[in-house]
């Protein structure tokens, strides 16, 4: 990096920041139990973000423009770009604003589990696990990718803000496949920041019960008005809303017209209150700004309004970095009792969407399941839900009982009464 | 205009060769792709203004990949110097050998390809790069101040252009290609609020080409309006199946969403894919030709002239007047199968591993005149302005998302719309109720495509207006 922040001084850039992200990965793609393909790769990206500083009319801009210095660069080619880069962020005229303050730490290890293991070891293990769950002759893991990353990253602007720190990751996704009485499949992704494999088995198994439950299910729900539970990552998706709407980027432009200390649930109707906090497995925000867990909703009012140094400028108020991870109170109603009520629980969608600017969130359901009054459980399929968050905000309970991956924390489920559905 | 060869990818092209020889005198089959390329994004809004360059969809850097105990294995990095050589041979030798040995494998033959050697590239008209970054900022930021103009109720017109020069080569020991394409797309989201929600409209263009594309912007600003005033004046829908009339970008939605991913034939060999046991039958309605191809008439994002396992890019009629008479497929996938590759072997980035994706997909003109399908409803909806799809290639279930449908009574539009609107129900109910084609067709790129969640790459879809009857909520 030193090369390049001799040629930003050379050319006149006196504002700038650099973040470097290397990466190795080891990747293994599973079909029915065979190895398709081993994977490994090394990429390192280069980010310089040039910033240059001119007044018009009395006032004071900031223009700035985002470049990649990438691998084998001549320096002829890397002064080319960034004198190029200096010459457009003169056309760039968004309002002046600081950078972050400065920060200076030494390098931060990764806090994964499995840290000391190489990346193909720890690929392997969570091959083990995979493996390892055999279903049955009509019920069984179609097929699996596994990614594990190990990514070193350096944050440093002219400011004198010099971080770094490393981070491991597992994700991957696998597809379970039932054969009788129907054909089907369920999808499913999983993302741990450490290898915590007694979870992925657990949502293997449950992958394989779903799956087998959704190929006994022959009708969509009735069309009509429904409770609707969201479960899982589902609801996570729907808290989506405030993190999205409290962000000082859609605050500063005037997409969220929310206010600190704003009640954004309005009028309760027998629905719980939301408190919600803001973390993140990552130590620095892409700013260089620490980050530490924050209160962004409490007890349904607005505590914070979050997001990078350029808006939080524009608002007059603390920067505080992007987020990657929320964090829910655990709710007031049992999951068992949830599913008592006789609504629809969600078990998965093809793809559901929630939009944080109408409020809308909707979804085809792939599998859903209602409880009967005599307890046996009917697996539907198809149809879809439709519904306003707007609309249902003051009524959402919450599970006591609760789950988390690496972006959400949380209750486990969610019902939603009254909500739109279309099928039989 | 040609796009030029890249000198990075001309200076690297020694060591490339020196990293093939290495491999193939170890492994019995070793190809290498090698990339290079420059995507910049600007967008102008009530945010500010934005340049960027990004590497979602291309980046510098190589994959070498070789054929071993009966399965391929690959490495991706992003520098390659001569020096380096003896590491990455060790890296398959160590790691990634050992890996595949621990498993079972997918029994995969080993490719056999023919001799091929060439360098194509496509054409542009401006080179946004000679154009620079203050006329394209300028033009931008014009389109949105007159697309505020035209409604001051609006929060926001904000308007993005985008282009990606994309350079590759590929070498194996009977194939030495190298392809250089230019392409762009851009966009206007016009917003405004409706109480305490904001809604928008989209609307956007892409081509095979340069930055001449700026000078449709300013219409997409006009459409962009149109559909925010819809959705604005939308009400929720009584869910129930409706004759609805397709526009050309919902028409392409289902294309791509309901059906194309269906025929991935990557999805075949998982036995995920109920069109594997659909080929020869009737799927679609006979007014339906169904077409995929990266060498299409219809030249778009997806224009290529080899996939990223160096096969011919091709133009695959995939539906035929109803009848399902292929899929689409990439090297390997093909090789399983016992079929040919159809050049739809595709990464998202030379890090990322190939599977089979679409590439420009659409269905092919009929004869009706769109004034005459929307003329024969007497009770449904004209859908409009799609926002989201996901595909079901083992059940064939449709999830497909537009903001809004125009209500149509008695052949007419009766200025009532209704919106959002989830389109439901099995794939082959739908296509086969397809009862009038228009003779017009429209096809865009602007966006990117997922296998699942990930794996993002730049595709094209579209097709002509179309009558159907589809179940909606």
């Amino acid at each position: 990096m030193d090369h390049i922040i001799e040629i930003l001084k050379q050319e006149g850039v006196e504002v700038y920041r650099i973040t470097r992200s290397g990466t190795r990965a080891a990747e293994l793609y599973f079909i029915k139990g065979q190895l398709d393909m081993p994977r490994l790769t090394d990429m390192t990206e280069t980010r310089v973000e040039v910033f240059r500083d001119f007044e018009e009319e009395g006032k004071r801009f900031r223009g700035s423009t985002v470049i990649f210095i990438e691998p084998g660069s001549s320096q002829e080619e890397i002064r080319e770009k960034i004198r190029s880069a200096y010459y457009a962020a003169s056309f760039v005229k968004n309002p002046w604003y600081d950078l972050p303050e400065k920060t200076t730490a030494p390098f931060r290890e990764s806090e994964a589990d499995y840290r000391e293991m190489s990346l193909t070891e720890a690929a392997e293990a969570v091959a083990d696990v995979l493996l390892s769950v055999k279903g049955t002759e009509t019920a069984f893991i179609n097929s699996a990718e596994i990614f594990i990353r190990r990514s070193l990253v350096r944050i440093l602007d002219s400011r004198g803000t010099d971080v770094s720190y490393g981070r491991d990751s597992v994700w991957g996704e696998f597809v379970t496949q039932c054969t009788e009485p129907s054909d089907v499949e369920q999808y499913r992704q999983f993302s741990y920041g450490d290898l915590d494999l007694a979870s992925l088995k657990e949502k293997l198994e449950s992958g394989i019960r779903d799956v087998s439950l959704r190929a006994r299910a022959q009708a969509a729900p009735a069309a009509g008005r429904h409770s609707v539970i969201l479960t899982g990552e589902e609801v996570r998706q729907l808290l989506d809303f405030y993190v999205t709407r409290s962000s000082s980027a859609f605050i500063y432009p005037g997409y969220s017209t929310w206010k600190l200390g704003d009640d954004i649930q309005g009028t309760m109707d027998g629905g719980e209150r939301l408190d919600l906090t803001l973390t993140s497995a990552r130590p620095y925000s892409e700013e260089g700004i620490p980050l530490k867990d924050r209160t962004l909703i409490r007890d349904g009012r607005l505590a914070l309004i979050h997001g990078g140094a350029r808006f939080a400028s524009y608002l007059g108020i603390e920067p505080t970095g992007s987020y990657e991870k929320v964090v829910l109170k655990a709710g007031t109603m049992s999951y068992a009792d949830m599913k008592k009520t006789g609504a629809l629980e969600a078990v998965s969608f093809s793809d559901f969407q929630m939009d944080e600017m109408d409020g809308h969130f909707a979804g085809e359901l792939r599998l859903a399941l209602r409880e009967e009054k005599d307890g046996s459980v009917t697996p539907l399929t198809g149809g879809s839900v439709n519904g306003s968050l707007l609309e249902s905000q003051g009524r959402l309970i919450f599970s006591t009982e609760t789950f988390r991956d690496s972006t959400y924390e949380g209750p486990l489920a969610v019902l939603i009464p009254d909500v739109a559905v279309a099928g039989n | 205009m040609e796009v030029q060869s890249s000198q990075y990818l001309t200076r690297l092209r020694p060591v490339l060769r020196e990293l093939l020889d290495a491999l193939k005198a170890r492994y019995p089959y070793a190809s290498i792709l090698a990339t290079d390329a420059a995507m910049k994004n600007y967008s102008v809004s009530r945010s500010g203004i934005r340049i960027q360059e990004n590497t979602t969809f291309g980046k510098r850097g190589f994959t070498a990949r070789v054929y071993s105990g009966g399965g391929y294995m690959e490495y991706s990095g992003d520098s390659l110097t001569g020096d380096q050589i003896p590491e990455i041979l060790d890296r398959f030798e160590k790691s990634l050998s050992r890996m595949a040995e621990r498993y079972d494998r997918v029994p995969t033959p080993a490719a056999s390809e023919e001799k091929l050697c060439f360098a194509k590239s496509t054409s542009y008209k401006t080179d946004p790069r000679d154009l620079g970054d203050r006329a394209i900022v300028e033009r931008l930021v014009s389109i949105r101040e007159e697309g505020l103009k035209a409604d001051e109720s609006l929060l926001e017109c904000s308007v993005r252009y985008n282009y990606q020069i994309l350079h590759k080569i590929f070498l194996s020991a009977d194939r030495d290609l190298e392809q250089n394409i230019m392409f762009g797309d851009g966009a206007v989201f016009s917003m405004a609020r409706k109480g305490e929600a904001v809604k928008n409209g989209y609307d956007s263009i892409s081509l095979l080409g340069g930055a001449e594309l700026l000078d449709s912007l300013p219409a997409c600003a006009e459409r962009a309006l149109e559909h925010v005033r819809a959705s604005l004046a939308a009400r929720p829908l009584t869910p129930g199946v409706y004759d609805c009339v397709c526009t050309p970008t919902v028409t392409g939605m289902i294309v791509h969403e309901a059906f194309g991913h269906g025929v991935e034939m990557d999805m075949f060999v998982k036995d995920r894919a109920l069109a594997r046991s659909c080929i020869g039958q009737q799927v679609a309605s006979g007014l339906v030709t169904m077409k995929d191809g990266a060498a299409t008439s219809y030249e778009d994002v997806a224009t290529f002239f080899f996939d990223d396992e160096g096969n011919l890019a091709t133009d695959t009629v995939i539906i035929d007047r109803g009848i399902l008479v292929s899929g689409i497929s990439d090297a390997v996938s093909a090789a399983r199968l016992g079929t040919k590759p159809t050049g739809n072997g595709r990464r998202e980035s030379v890090g990322h591993k190939v599977y089979t994706r679409m590439t420009n997909t659409f269905f092919t003109a009929g004869t009706s005149r769109p004034e005459d399908i929307i003329a024969s409803v007497q009770d449904g909806l004209l859908l409009d302005c799609p926002t989201s799809g996901m595909e079901d290639p083992k059940n064939w279930g449709i999830q497909c998302m537009v903001s809004y449908g125009k209500e149509i009574r008695d052949g007419k539009l009766t200025g009532r719309v209704f919106g959002p609107i989830v389109l439901t129900g099995y794939v082959p109910d739908l296509l086969k109720s397809i009862s009038m084609v228009s003779d017009t067709v429209e096809h865009c790129g602007s966006g990117a495509c997922g296998k699942g969640w990930k794996e993002w790459v730049k595709v094209s879809d579209g097709g002509p207006y179309i009558r159907a009857r589809i179940r909606l909520g």
